[in-house]
């Protein structure tokens, strides 16, 4: 499935955030939107999951526009796993993950609802958290917990908003090959907002850089992660090496 | 389940069969005409001036049920308490007492009169302190309990006194007749025409210092309105029972010391009279049209003694010696 | 993994998800219990025995009853219990529906000022004598029932210009509740004697006005509208992970909450239009539910409606016996019980329900 943002501006309070952003991204590609903070990585993610609504561009899957699919197909096709997650009444882990099947349930939760939860758990490695209750978790836990809801919505395109922005790296490097696992095995596409940008140098195929409200260069990371790009766009001086795969290893030296 | 309760309100709408036996018919307060049954056997008196009415009649043995705030005369007391007031009734007491009537005061809300009757049981509901209506619930009560001749006794009684005080202040100018501020229960609750109390104060031969105001009720007024009216005479209609003289007189040291009143003629005359409600309405109300009438204009009812009528009224209607203190001075 | 170190996620939702029904039914069976042992409570000596056959004699020929015991059980005590647990219902319902519109769980049709707005229509209606409609006592019931569904226009109209927040939603509902607090104020110092009463009476809430004329038409209305929001169990669970990801799950959060904040204000209007203000059911009942299982809302909103028939119920039949004859306004009782109850709440909770 391709999803193609076509010219997507958005803003508001007189603020504009976005201007003219244009991306494809093909089917089975993790794809990082890395910047500084502000750059509306964010708020881009937002815009393509119809949370915010732009004023100007149009986002299309498969060619055909996004806006015209009714709520419940488009969240059949995209799920969002935010930055953090806040309960603010007591459910189980079963039930907050099963939350992800709304798209697909009327009234009646069927059995086959019951077991899609159940394997996403068990694929995401929390299946003995099932009874427990949120709030009783770790913050790792809790987004992979906020994955497997979307992973339940059975979406062709995951989006996640700094997915690792919390976490220990222990749970960073579990929640990273997770999206890996799930890109590879089931064909699906992930967009991440990425803060950390050795993360997403190691794990995207893609990189898009955001700066100016625009978008500044998009391509493969060994290309695109080189220290004039993080000048430019961070205002850092910073030294690139290749870790042991022969990938981009940022090391920022100081403030321009 | 739900046709079961549909079922349910239909059957237990269908009436009951009324005791059918000789009959009177009265015209209550709310323009209903009440079939009573005649000679009434048992009643429950949720109003303490009818209360105090039918005992004067001597028909205290009938009542099986009071409210609480029927107390007096004190034969009242063993009598089991069926309700605060009448605004709150207890219906299943009542109709387990299963009377033949109910006397009730306007405060009955109608809800509750329809559940009394549906029940079986006629309710009267008469206008306590209203002065022009107490003869004629005097009349009533006497006919409920087939007493008709004492009902006239002391109907004779309060009239008596009643034309005296009428008679005497009928020739009044405008003038000569005082202002009256009249407060009820609280301070500046000024009462207007149109309330017993404001009616009462005209029929002593006063004017009400409320009489250009809306009538009917109590309002709130301030101490310049009232300075600027300068009463002659201020009476405070103190609430509740069982007073003392030390309690009244200090009601009274209240109202003299009072921050606005300083300047008013009625406290610098001393002319500040509190009254209490066990005179105010029901058979002793003309005690306080007599207190009034000589609060007003002494020298025209220097021969009456309000105290010694009350004690002739008690001693002869309730078979008992005045006790307690109603009026202060 | 070996067979018995597989963890059975199906297994245990199954297991959870019984338990909450039995639960359910559980708390259904206690109401309807409980309104059977109300029956036969009262001032009136009746015996149990006797209560039911004036029940029964209804719908079977039966040895015979006496007149008086039939007008106490089915013309006093009956459609009041009926009244008592369909409001409980009402505001159970309610409250647990308007926690979860706007996830936060110290709402209550009270903090909204829905209630105010009816005790205000109500008291212009007792102490103005001027109505919308109708006549007799209903003028009070339809005013109180309109203020409701007017205040939450209100409310909903200014979260609408201010942006539908949450918070902007709850401090509208604030502030219509000190306004009609101080109109009604006003309204109680102006009045005459009488109607001062009658309003210091509706500010307390009682039961004691409860006729099967209005019992038959509350129940049927009471069922369809909480079977209405029922239906919003699911989008009201993914609300509460927060507007971002319901939006994401396919939901239109502002149709959702205009649609269930209308429906609850009608259900709580409806009722409270005829019993006066009755405070912390609808607070409580939800938190009472949440303790024991969780805030499935598929659970959630049936059970809370049944702790709140059960709360009600226990009160005010508590408040017609306790102190023979005088009768306690009910929504005294319900505070004086609401509220240690509610600190006993904020003071074990286990579980920190909000950040």
């Amino acid at each position: 499935m391709k999803l193609t943002v076509s010219d997507l501006t958005f803003g508001y309070n007189g603020k504009t955030i976005l201007d003219g952003i244009s991306l494809d991204i093909e089917k089975g590609v993790i794809v990082s939107l890395v910047g500084p903070n502000g750059a509306g990585k964010s708020t881009l993610i937002k815009c393509i999951d119809r949370i915010l609504k732009p004023q100007k561009g149009t986002v299309y899957i498969d060619g055909k526009e996004a806006a015209q699919l009714s709520s419940k197909d488009f969240s059949k096709t995209m799920g969002y796993v935010p930055q953090s997650t806040l309960e603010v009444f007591p459910y189980t882990v079963f039930d907050i993950v099963l939350m992800g099947r709304r798209p697909h349930i009327g009234w009646r939760v069927t059995g086959n609802d019951v077991k899609i939860v159940s394997r996403t758990l068990r694929f995401m490695g929390i299946e003995e958290f099932a009874s427990r209750y949120f709030d009783e978790l770790s913050g790792g836990e809790k987004q992979k917990i906020a994955m497997a809801r979307a992973l339940a919505q059975e979406p062709e395109v995951l989006l996640l908003d700094e997915p690792t922005s919390n976490l220990d790296i222990k749970h960073q490097l579990e929640v990273m090959n997770i999206v890996k696992k799930l890109v590879s095995e089931r064909k699906i596409s992930a967009i991440m907002a990425m803060h950390d940008l050795n993360l997403a140098s190691r794990f995207s195929d893609s990189i898009v850089m955001l700066k100016d409200k625009r978008v500044f260069k998009v391509g493969d990371p060994r290309s695109i992660l080189i220290s004039e790009n993080i000048e430019r766009v961070y205002g850092v001086k910073a030294e690139v090496i290749k870790d042991s795969r022969g990938m981009p290893y940022i090391m920022p030296i100081e403030p321009v | 389940m739900f046709v079961c309760l549909c079922l349910l309100a239909v059957l237990s709408q269908m009436g009951m069969a009324a005791a059918s036996s000789e009959t009177v018919t009265i015209v209550d307060y709310t323009g209903r005409s009440v079939e009573v049954p005649s000679p009434v056997e048992t009643m429950i008196s949720l109003s303490s001036y009818a209360s105090e009415i039918l005992c004067a009649l001597g028909g205290v043995d009938k009542i099986v049920g009071r409210d609480s705030y029927s107390t007096y005369p004190p034969s009242l007391d063993d009598l089991p308490i069926v309700g605060q007031s009448s605004y709150s009734p207890s219906i299943e007491l009542i109709l387990e007492l299963d009377p033949d009537l109910v006397i009730a005061d306007t405060m009955l809300t109608d809800d509750n009169r329809e559940k009394i009757e549906s029940g079986g049981v006629p309710v009267m509901v008469i206008r306590s302190g209203d002065p022009e209506r107490t003869m004629a619930i005097i009349r009533d009560l006497g006919t409920v309990l087939d007493r008709n001749e004492r009902a006239e006794e002391l109907v004779a009684f309060i009239d008596r006194y009643h034309s005296i005080v009428e008679e005497r202040t009928a020739g009044l100018e405008e003038e000569d007749k005082p202002v009256v501020l009249g407060e009820w229960a609280s301070p500046w609750n000024a009462a207007t025409p149109g309330t017993g109390f404001g009616d009462k104060i005209a029929a002593a031969g006063g004017v009400s210092i409320a009489a250009d105001e809306t009538p009917g009720s109590y309002m709130v007024v301030s101490s310049e309105w009232v300075a600027e009216r300068n009463p002659d005479v201020i009476i405070f209609q103190k609430s509740g029972k069982n007073h003392t003289l030390e309690g009244l007189e200090e009601t009274r040291n209240g109202i003299l010391s009072r921050s606005g009143l300083a300047d008013v003629k009625a406290v610098k005359d001393g002319r500040v009279y509190v009254v209490t409600s066990g005179v105010m309405g029901g058979a002793p109300s003309i005690i306080s049209d007599l207190y009034f009438a000589k609060w007003f204009h002494p020298d025209l009812f220097e021969d009456i003694d309000p105290e010694k009528v009350h004690e002739e009224l008690v001693r002869k209607f309730f078979d008992l010696e005045l006790e307690g203190v109603y009026v202060f001075p | 993994m070996t067979e018995d170190e597989v963890f059975d996620a199906e297994e245990v939702y199954a297991r959870a998800s019984w338990k909450k029904t039995l639960f359910t039914l559980v708390l259904f069976v206690a109401v309807a219990l409980l309104a059977v042992f109300a029956v036969s409570m009262g001032a009136a000596s009746l015996g149990m025995g006797e209560c039911f056959r004036v029940v029964l004699a209804e719908f079977m020929p039966v040895e015979e009853v006496s007149t008086f015991a039939q007008v106490v059980v089915l013309q006093l005590r009956l459609p009041r219990i009926l009244m008592a647990i369909i409001t409980g219902i009402s505001l159970g319902v309610a409250g647990a529906v308007m926690q979860g519109v706007l996830r936060n769980p110290l709402v209550s049709p009270y903090t909204l000022g829905l209630s105010s707005g009816a005790a205000c229509g109500a008291a212009i209606a007792i102490v103005l004598g001027v109505g919308l409609l109708g006549t007799g006592r209903y003028i009070i019931v339809i005013n109180a029932f309109f203020f409701s569904l007017l205040t939450m226009a209100v409310v909903y109209g200014i979260s609408r210009i201010k942006g539908t927040s949450v918070e902007t939603l709850i401090l509208a509902g604030v502030a219509m509740g000190y306004l009609f607090s101080a109109v009604i104020s006003l309204l109680k110092y102006t009045s005459g004697h009488e109607e001062l009463r009658e309003v210091v009476f509706w500010l307390m809430g009682g039961l004691y006005t409860a006729r099967w004329e209005n019992v038959i038409v509350l129940i049927p209305a009471v069922f369809f509208l909480t079977a209405l929001l029922m239906r919003y169990s699911w989008d009201l669970n993914a609300m509460s992970a927060g507007e971002e990801v319901a939006v994401s799950l396919g939901i239109n959060v502002n149709r959702v909450r205009v649609t269930c904040l209308t429906l609850s204000t009608i259900l709580t209007a409806s009722v409270i239009a005829f019993t006066g203000v009755i405070g912390f059911i609808g607070l409580v009942s939800p938190h009472v539910c949440r303790l024991l299982i969780g805030n499935d809302h598929r659970y959630l909103i049936p059970c809370s409606g049944l702790v709140g028939a059960l709360l009600l119920l226990v009160s005010d039949t508590a408040c017609r016996t306790m102190i023979s004859p005088t009768e306690i306004p009910v929504g005294i009782l319900t505070s004086f019980i609401g509220v240690p109850f509610f600190l006993y709440l904020l003071v074990r909770k286990k579980r920190r329900w909000w950040q």
